[in-house]
């Protein structure tokens, strides 16, 4: 341990920040210790914090899908290659280099989760919820899928509906292409995406007509 | 091996807000920040970013502080920065050090009070916009 020559108290390094305010002032510490030397700006990070809070998020996937349901060509090119059909409408970007979407048919039910940390496809469904990220979900996901799905989301799938869970761990993010419900066949594209829900996108959710 | 919560329940309810602090949302703007900069690829932070969140979960639950996804991000950015050279654990210490005992105030951030709220619940939508118009004028490159 050693004391700066100010006088204060001896920091101590190595060691996890426990509190807020302890994590906060070392977020303090990374942004000033970062702009003293050039390498951002306070308002370098204020763009990407706005970007993500507030522009990017499942609405994006939401179109997607809704295209994908209503133009059966759009559909197989997003099914082959999801990063390039989603660029066909303006969407991709960090965390979407190399994304693959997955059909939900009466057979298939997927669902995605990041084993090791919270990986997930930014660009078309914006920042992952708190509970993607945490580590039950991360665990259970993988050992348990039926019952996590029917317990706590409440997807209570049939028996011989198979459940593939998909781990984003990797440099691919994977999403769901859910189904679409029975009863919306009039609707447009627009109205469309009104009911596509982030978490039918995830795969713990499923995507129900409007009553 | 680590110990993973085989049976807990998992988090919906406080579950929607994507940030709590606004430390948070400086976290991520920082990190996607310095890697959009080349400063590091995207699997070098994702692996450190791994390695916080596995030592966290080592951890004896008595001991270690309550789960905070972006916690594991603070420490995760300040061991590779660390790492690259770019900055040092003392550096850290005695800026933070120097925020918390007042010597030094932060400058005004965007980010106070800025907490998401979620906005995939299937509500009513407009048009999508477009992801290139937002990135451009992001970048600063069109004006």
């Amino acid at each position: 341990m050693t004391t700066t020559e100010s006088g204060s108290p001896a920091p101590v390094s190595g060691t996890f920040p426990v509190t807020d305010e302890e994590i906060a002032a070392r977020v303090k510490a990374l942004e000033s210790l970062l702009i003293d030397k050039g390498v951002t700006s306070e308002l370098a990070v204020d763009k990407i914090a706005e970007m993500y809070e507030r522009e990017v998020g499942p609405h994006l996937g939401a179109a997607v899908v809704a295209r994908a349901w209503t133009d059966p060509e759009f559909k197989q090119r997003l099914l082959d290659d999801a990063t390039e059909a989603c660029r066909e409408m303006g969407i991709g970007g960090m965390q979407g280099e190399d994304m693959v979407v997955i059909e939900n048919t009466g057979d298939v039910h997927n669902a995605i989760v990041c084993t090791l940390c919270s990986c997930y496809p930014w660009p078309t469904l914006g920042l992952p919820p708190n509970w993607y990220k945490a580590p039950a979900y991360r665990a259970r996901m993988v050992k348990e899928p039926r019952t996590v799905l029917r317990e706590e989301f409440g997807v209570d799938l049939p028996e011989q509906t198979e459940i593939r869970i998909w781990d984003t761990s990797a440099e691919v993010r994977y999403w769901v292409l859910p189904q679409r419900p029975p009863g919306t066949e009039d609707m447009t594209e627009e109205q469309l995406r009104e009911l596509v829900s982030r978490d039918s996108m995830i795969g713990v959710g499923l995507v129900a007509a409007p009553a | 091996m680590r110990q993973l919560p085989q049976s807990e329940a998992i988090p919906r309810r406080d579950g929607e807000l994507s940030f709590r602090e606004p430390w948070e949302v400086r976290t991520l703007g920082l990190v996607v920040q310095l890697h959009q900069d080349g400063h590091f690829d995207w699997p070098e932070f994702q692996s450190t970013l791994i390695e916080t969140i596995a030592e966290w979960e080592a951890m004896p639950e008595p001991e270690r502080r309550p789960w905070s996804y972006y916690a594991c991000w603070q420490q995760a950015a300040e061991r590779l920065l660390t790492r690259k050279h770019m900055l040092s654990t003392d550096e850290f210490d005695e800026r933070a050090y120097e925020f918390r005992s007042g010597r030094r105030t932060p400058p005004h951030t965007h980010g106070g009070g800025l907490l998401s709220r979620d906005a995939g619940a299937g509500g009513p939508m407009g048009e999508p916009p477009s992801f290139e118009h937002v990135h451009a004028r992001h970048s600063g490159d069109h004006q």
